[in-house]
């Protein structure tokens, strides 16, 4: 409610008890208004919210210990899976029988409306310390979102170049690759990013962050369930204040699945039951077998297929997908194999990833290399399955307003660089490839923090300049469509000491392949 | 109480920060406002806005929804440690200066001025401090009348009719400054 509004009922409200107050709404209105600009004064500054946030913080961490129970960390180093597999099975069990016991129906919904709660200003810390120590202290890489995906357990190779994947292949390639190629062409490529675009415009001189909230609704009340439960070797209920941090359940039938959910993060994950996916490729012993069941291009289904493949699952298990944009598959796997001279060598992967990106208040979402980030859907193309799913979590955010950077030459220089904690290796004995970028568009960027005082990670959304490139250089390749920059004055400010061209390390030898190296007598400083 | 919020002192009480920082975040300006605007010193506020979220950390576990909702309770909580640190210290409460006029200005700028920020503030301190509290959350929380009452632990009659004599006492303080202007 506006404060007009809120004057205005509140002069009805007194009218209706004191009709004597009528003739006298002006002055009333006056005082009303005065009252109300008297509270804008006095909210707690930043620094105090913040301070005492983190001794909160603190205190609760000092709890936590107090009451911290040890798992056995015997039962998670079992070798023999089936032991896993069955411990899962049993929790399934318990979480059934727990549930028909009680003969209720425990309501979890994840939910996939998207919420946004506003907090104050700077709520949720320093954002340079949280973002540094996580990149630091979690060794996450630019691809972010690699701890959250082994977590859930729906993890997948989808981010991943396929430069990686052809290996040892793509060294006797003619293709170039960054930091890989060979016959005879410049080993190693040092990019230069040059904008070309329009004078760039920027926001105010704050604007929001966005953190995803964690947790499962609903969770409470199936840990409640589940600590009544008697193993009859062990009792739940001898336990203090037990939280149900996860469980999996799998599908026992051919090409069945495992769904993962995880309470902690609020997120949900879909792979293969392995033990039910027996393709004759896994099955295979040596070599002659592998050959027989490599696939060929022609194997690999169009993009609408695999799309479809993927919506029909979604749709089949109530899957909404109205937070998301446009479904994409991503095939950087063929720019290699279109580019390769000998493409019999090129490796055709089984798997083809389709990301359905998140849109949040009408805009899309990107990863830190750029890429539309969300929803992630992988379709195995030899039995034309999904064959997992991963980063279906709650939408519920917080905003808080944070400062943005307003210094133009900055965020330039940082686009030249490559973007937000690009870290490239630089050869000054490879070639300088130019890469163009155009003008930028205003969207958010998820992020990775790490929250010192619960000790655990969260996503950030945060607003960014995405710079698309223009032009390609004309011999290397970068497995990227734009450059990110984020805006957040201290989101950016973590990258200080990270940003830059990295000397490249010295090649490994390998065995039977011939550098072309040229190692210089001293590796170069670090560009600053 | 609504739903969300039971929800985080649910979890809050099984020792997810998260959920109490949810709460912090929601309640930490009313609470600091509340302090701030019977204290009108702001490190003091800020040292009994520490106190009141700590004992709500400590204390989390003991509260009980059946018995009254989370506001009421974290309120009084504030109310209670700011009585505590007046018997101590027996101090004095800082108020503002008494209202002066500048002889220089215009009359009729100062009548128009007449509700400025300082002069309600040092006026709310001569209400009733149940008329404060209610005029408080009704004008800067935007509480209604139910919400009001809930908090504080009355009727919503009562809390009605705080807010009706707190309004009253403010118009005749602004009628009798009207008149040391010569204005009727």
């Amino acid at each position: 409610m506006d404060q007009n509004s809120q004057i205005e009922q509140i002069l009805r409200e007194l009218m209706e008890q004191k009709p004597e107050l009528r003739g006298r709404e002006k002055q009333l209105r006056e005082l009303l208004a005065s009252l109300m600009a008297a509270r804008d004064e006095t909210n707690p500054s930043p620094a105090f919210t913040k301070t005492l946030r983190g001794e909160l913080g603190q205190k609760a961490k000092n709890f936590e210990r107090n009451y911290e129970t040890k798992p056995s960390l015997i039962f998670f180093s079992m070798k023999n899976l089936s032991y896993i597999l069955g411990a899962f099975v049993l929790i399934a069990i318990g979480v059934v029988g727990a549930t028909v016991y009680s003969n209720q129906q425990p309501s979890l919904v994840l939910g996939s409306d998207v919420e946004v709660n506003r907090v104050g200003a700077n709520a949720f810390g320093d954002l340079a310390l949280a973002v540094a120590t996580d990149t630091a202290a979690l060794g996450r890489g630019a691809g972010g979102s690699g701890a959250e995906r082994s977590q859930s357990g729906g993890g997948s190779a989808a981010a991943v170049p396929s430069a990686m994947l052809t290996a040892d292949k793509s060294m006797a390639s003619p293709l170039i690759y960054p930091g890989g190629g060979g016959g005879g062409m410049p080993f190693f490529y040092n990019y230069k990013f040059v904008y070309k675009g329009e004078p760039i415009t920027l926001p105010g001189e704050q604007s929001d962050v966005y953190r995803r909230v964690k947790g499962f609704p609903g969770g409470a009340d199936l840990s409640s369930t589940l600590r009544g439960l008697d193993f009859g070797t062990l009792n739940l209920q001898s336990f203090d204040n037990m939280q149900l941090q996860s469980f999996s359940m799998l599908e026992d039938r051919d090409f069945g699945y495992a769904v993962y959910v995880d309470m902690q993060q609020g997120s949900i994950s879909v792979s293969e039951n392995w033990q039910k996916w027996q393709t004759p490729d896994r099955l295979c012993q040596d070599d002659v077998c592998f050959q027989q069941n490599r696939l060929d291009i022609g194997d690999i289904p169009p993009d609408e297929e695999v799309v479809a493949i993927a919506s029909a699952f979604l749709s089949q298990h109530n899957i909404p997908t109205d937070n998301y944009g446009t479904p994409v598959v991503q095939n950087y796997w063929r720019r290699d194999y279109e580019l390769a001279a000998d493409q019999s060598f090129m490796y055709i992967p089984d798997v083809v990833t389709v990301v359905y990106p998140l849109r949040i208040n009408g805009q899309d979402i990107f990863d830190e290399s750029g890429n539309p980030t969300g929803l992630g859907v992988n379709v195995n193309v030899r039995v034309k399955r999904v064959s997992g799913l991963w980063e279906l979590t709650s939408q519920r955010y917080d905003a808080s307003a944070y400062q943005n950077e307003t210094d133009t030459s900055r965020i330039l220089e940082i686009a030249g660089r490559g973007g937000f904690r690009n870290y490239y290796y630089e050869d000054p004995s490879g070639a300088t490839a130019e890469v163009e970028l155009g003008t930028p568009t205003l969207s958010y960027v998820k992020v990775w923090m790490y929250d010192e005082p619960s000790a655990l990670g969260y996503e950030l959304l945060v607003p960014s300049l995405i710079f698309p490139i223009v032009k390609q250089p004309e011999n290397g390749y970068l497995y990227r469509t734009s450059v990110i920059v984020p805006l957040t004055k201290e989101v950016l400010d973590s990258d200080q000491d990270f940003g830059g061209p990295i000397p490249m390390p010295l090649p490994a030898v390998m065995e039977g392949v011939e550098s072309s190296v040229v190692v210089p007598d001293a590796a170069p400083p670090v560009s600053e | 109480m609504a739903m969300d919020e039971l929800d985080l002192v649910a979890k809050s009480q099984k020792g997810e920060f998260e959920a109490f920082g949810a709460l912090y975040d929601a309640y930490l300006p009313k609470i600091y406002r509340f302090l701030f605007f019977r204290l009108r010193h702001q490190e003091l506020a800020e040292d009994l806005t520490s106190q009141t979220f700590m004992k709500a950390l400590e204390r989390i576990g003991s509260f009980d929804a059946s018995r009254g909702n989370f506001s009421s309770w974290l309120y009084q909580i504030a109310r209670n440690s700011m009585v505590d640190h007046l018997r101590a210290n027996k101090q004095t409460v800082v108020l503002e200066e008494a209202i002066s006029v500048d002889s220089g200005q215009d009359v009729q700028e100062e009548a128009a001025n007449s509700w400025d920020v300082a002069r309600v503030r040092a006026k709310l301190q001569d209400l009733p401090v149940q008329q404060q509290e209610v005029l408080l959350l009704r004008i800067f929380e935007g509480y209604s009348h139910r919400e009001i009452a809930e908090t504080l632990g009355i009727s919503e009659g009562a809390s009605k009719v705080n807010f009706s004599r707190a309004i009253d006492a403010l118009q005749k303080f602004l009628g009798l400054l009207l008149l040391s202007f010569g204005i009727n």
